[in-house]
């Protein structure tokens, strides 16, 4: 099967390339504001807390539920789970309270009886301190500095100048992106959640890597073609690869959305979405701004640019 | 055939063979967890062990307060000093431990007195104690640096110990306790049942004591000391504004009023409550108030052994209740005879961890045994308290407070449901893209997804050779795996079919494409496991996990596609007028001919 024929299509992505850079500013702003207002929905890992995972053997409500909790814990809320309706996800704010276990533990027994198969059960419980969070938030943020950092300097030692900037913009691009998805939605920003945004680090610059290292081979071959040309050859050339290789991991990660279970689900749901982010910005964000970073550091063609 | 062609395909061969083997053990726990022990001899000892988010557990990480190990040394060394300069004649009016700042300041009199107590300190605490600063009648002392850090060191390795030893005695089966950071103790326990009572276990300090309670051999004397100090508690307490339930913890309560009757009490006493349970009603405590004596005490470390025993009822009338007997040291039991005989009469107070847990009075000299009354309450409750009160006598106290600040429990059918939900990811996830690859590439699809299979394979056989951790985000790092070694592949079988359409012959589209897609492969593959590797530098208990596995699948991915597919493309594509279409349809390939 074939789906596209490289020698036949020519589709001139360079003839958007100015108005797609500033949907992708427009777009990254948005994704800034989303950041500070509503915020990233930080989950018990970094701002500490209690989040309970609980089964109930017989049908109960968030309502009631949220009676019972509420004397003994502060700042609860209750969730109930799509696909099993006597699930709920318990939260509640840190306080000065001995122990926010025992609280917890001691009001639905309070209601429901003790802990057992056939009354309720604890499925995960998670108890961080606040200070603990607070450590852990900064060394989150700097894994994720880091790690855009080392992939700009890994992108020049393999590239050249003319390659960095654009492998720098695509990670802020499509980490900022996926941020304010993060705030728009309320997705809760958990461990695993930053677990997935390093793993996207590294993944959504995959098909900038493809279309840079394109650009370079043909470069070297066609020394008469312009920027722009050289750029939508690399692009038309290795656009069957994308669409094939977008698709196979957008099925990874809807399998462990749908699959996976409810500790995956919020990994699944940001690597999705920025795997669509990262294969549009090595489109519309990395070819521009190669484009522009070989006018501004002009390098000599075919001596430095061949593969080392 | 080309030798070397040959030999890299069985080399390819043997390397799925040895894999398979290694990852037998791995699947038999992944399914029959139960009966993992059961598993024959001859399979390899390589089984990943199961992370705590599938086998169910108790993951906790603790705090350990060594400011406050400090302090207290500190405080040793500024009454030690005191003692000095008494016995050396040196003029002084106050030593003040200074604990946010770890300081020691000594207000002395008299010319010379400072050069005295700077020679005593460099020559008696010589290289523990240094002095930072001093004019004419004030000196300042702290601890040095080394001798600071050899305190830390020690108290988290003494707590260490001591909670190894507690867990040990409780009976979990493979805990991991282990250093966290500078000040932190991490402990996981697979499938704990009980994570509260055990988390009270760990936690406790068990700091036991046993204090004379003064003047309680006279009633009189004693019940006007028990008024007295009634009183004075409830006049500080509406002089401050506070009751007992201001405070989350009695500890707290009690330092407050200690503050607050400073002046009242007697020398070298100090305040310690105990707790009645009011018989008629649940949960409802008494707080009763003692002074006890700070300088007629003896330690609880003395304590060599320590069971659970039956009292004998109530005058052998009532139901007879769990206690906690004791056995003194050697070394100890001297001492206990000789604080005994001094105080016969006298009650003496059990304590620990601040809480009077008895109070009997001495009728003879005690030298090698006692027994520790607990509470009221249902006969299970004291029997389980009991029991956990004996062990944290026989494994010691904590050298520190130690306080719980991150705890996660798995339940064990949770991690049941997480071993199903994985394993449905992986299968259908490797399902859809290969029949996606097969229908797309064809024959070339169909390798691929087989070697993708041995690349699931190997990534499995490497974690089990490391005793790495399987958790349900390592699981997670498979299945994206499996979508990066696709993409691996497909750069490959897509630059083979531009070599198709360039009108290569057979070899050359093999030699091309996978010279070409290498570098391309390799660089896309680094920059992902630059986010990975910084993941497990950040990383905590299962995330480690996950970038464990992407790291792996990342390395084995690299070889399987550029070494193992292209052996198998080699060996079976091995004649030149062998047919390679890479799934492109007759009429495409016709006009290439033509």
């Amino acid at each position: 099967m074939e789906l596209l024929n490289p020698n036949k299509i020519n589709l001139k992505f360079s003839k958007y390339h100015k108005p797609m850079l500033i949907l992708s500013a427009i777009t990254t702003i948005i994704a800034l504001v989303l950041l500070f207002a509503p915020g990233i929905n930080y989950g018990i890992d970094f701002k500490g807390g209690i989040e309970a995972h609980l089964r109930f053997s017989d049908k109960t409500d968030i309502a009631t539920l949220r009676t019972t909790l509420d004397p003994a814990l502060t700042n609860v809320s209750v969730v109930g789970f799509s696909d099993a309706a006597n699930e709920f996800l318990i939260t509640a704010q840190e306080d000065d309270k001995a122990s926010i276990t025992q609280a917890l533990t001691g009001a639905l027994t309070g209601h429901y009886g003790a802990a057992s198969a056939e009354t309720w059960q604890v499925l995960t419980m998670d108890v961080v301190g606040a200070k603990v969070g607070e450590g852990l938030l900064k060394s989150a943020i700097l894994a994720i500095v880091y790690t855009c950092l080392l992939i700009t300097v890994f992108m020049y030692w393999r590239f050249d100048l003319r390659f960095a900037p654009g492998a720098l913009f695509c990670i802020f691009h499509d980490l900022v992106i996926v941020g304010g998805f993060l705030a728009l939605t309320g997705i809760e920003f958990s461990t695993t959640v930053v677990a997935a945004l390093l793993t996207l680090a590294g993944y959504s610059i995959n098909d900038t890597v493809v279309v840079y290292d394109r650009i370079r081979e043909t470069e070297s071959k066609y020394l008469g073609k312009t920027k722009v040309q050289i750029v939508d050859y690399a692009v038309n050339s290795t656009l069957s690869r994308t669409i094939m290789t977008t698709a196979t991991t957008l099925v990874s990660c809807a399998v462990l959305y749908f699959l996976g279970g409810i500790a995956l689900r919020d990994f699944a749901a940001t690597l999705f979405v920025g795997i669509i982010v990262g294969t549009y910005s090595s489109i519309y964000v990395a070819a521009p701004v190669y484009v522009w970073a070989s006018e501004k550091f002009k390098i000599q063609e075919g001596t430095v640019a061949t593969t080392r | 055939m080309n030798k070397s062609i040959k030999n890299r395909f069985f080399t390819s061969i043997a390397i799925v063979v040895v894999s398979i083997y290694l990852l037998i053990p791995t699947m038999w726990s992944l399914n029959h967890p139960e009966t993992a022990d059961k598993m024959p001899d001859w399979l390899p000892n390589a089984a990943m062990t199961l992370g705590l988010d599938l086998q169910g557990g108790v993951h906790m990480v603790m705090g350990v307060d060594l400011d406050g190990v400090v302090e207290s040394q500190l405080k040793v060394y500024a009454s030690s000093i005191e003692r000095t300069l008494e016995s050396k004649g040196v003029k002084f009016t106050k030593v003040t431990p200074n604990k946010s700042r770890a300081l020691i300041g000594i207000e002395v009199e008299g010319a010379g007195a400072v050069t005295a107590v700077d020679a005593e300190v460099s020559e008696r605490y010589q290289q523990v104690i240094e002095v930072v600063g001093e004019d004419a009648n004030y000196i300042e002392l702290r601890l040095s640096r080394t001798h600071e850090d050899d305190v830390r060191s020690r108290a988290i390795e003494q707590s260490i110990e001591t909670i190894r030893n507690r867990i040990d005695e409780f009976g979990v089966a493979e805990p991991v306790i282990s250093r966290k950071g500078d000040d932190q103790i991490l402990v996981q326990f697979p499938g704990a049942k009980e994570p509260e009572r055990l988390k009270s276990l760990i936690g406790q300090t068990a700091k036991l004591t046993f204090q004379i309670v003064p003047d309680s051999n006279d009633p009189a004397k004693n019940s006007e000391l028990t008024g007295q100090l009634v009183k004075w508690i409830e006049d500080a307490e509406i002089a401050g504004g506070y009751t007992r339930e201001s405070f989350p913890r009695l500890s707290e309560y009690r330092e407050r009023l200690m503050v607050d009757l400073a002046d009242k009490l007697p020398k070298d006493t100090e305040i310690a409550f105990e707790r009645l349970n009011n018989p008629n009603v649940v949960d409802d405590i008494q707080l009763n108030a003692y002074v006890l004596s700070t300088k007629n005490t003896f330690s609880g470390e003395y304590i060599e052994n320590a069971f659970v025993s039956l009292d004998s009822g109530s005058n052998n009338m009532g139901p007879q209740r769990p206690v906690v007997s004791f056995q003194m040291s050697p070394a100890g039991a001297p001492l206990m005879g000789d604080m005994t005989r001094e105080f016969k009469g006298y009650q003496m107070a059990i304590v620990l961890d601040g809480i009077i847990k008895s109070a009997p009075s001495i009728n003879g000299v005690i030298t090698d045994s006692g027994q520790i009354t607990l509470g009221t309450g249902n006969f299970d409750q004291i029997s389980k308290e009991a029991h956990d009160l004996s062990i944290v006598l026989r494994a010691g106290a904590l050298p520190a407070n130690i306080e719980v600040q991150e705890e996660r429990v798995i339940g064990p059918s949770m991690g049941r449901d997480s071993i199903e939900a994985g394993k449905n990811a992986l299968i259908t996830a490797s399902a859809l893209i290969f029949i996606f690859m097969i229908i797309y590439y064809g024959w070339a699809g169909l390798i691929g997804s087989v070697a993708t299979v041995a690349n699931i394979c190997i990534i499995f056989a490497v974690l089990g050779l490391m005793g790495a951790t399987l958790t349900m985000p390592g699981i997670a790092g498979i299945v994206l795996t499996i979508g990066m070694a696709v993409d691996a592949l497909i750069i490959i079988f897509e630059r083979m079919r531009e070599e198709i359409r360039a009108g290569r012959t057979t070899q050359q589209v093999i030699e091309q494409g996978f010279s070409h897609a290498f570098s391309t492969i390799l660089d896309s593959n680094i920059t992902t496991a630059i986010g990975a590797f910084m993941l497990l530098q950040f990383g905590t208990g299962t995330i480690r996990g996950f970038s464990l596995t992407l790291i792996v699948g990342i390395a084995t991915n690299v070889f399987t596609a550029t070494f193992m597919t292209r052996s198998f493309f080699k060996y079976l594509k091995s004649d030149n007028d062998a047919e390679l279409t890479m799934g492109l349809s007759k009429k495409s390939l016709q006009e290439i001919e033509a």
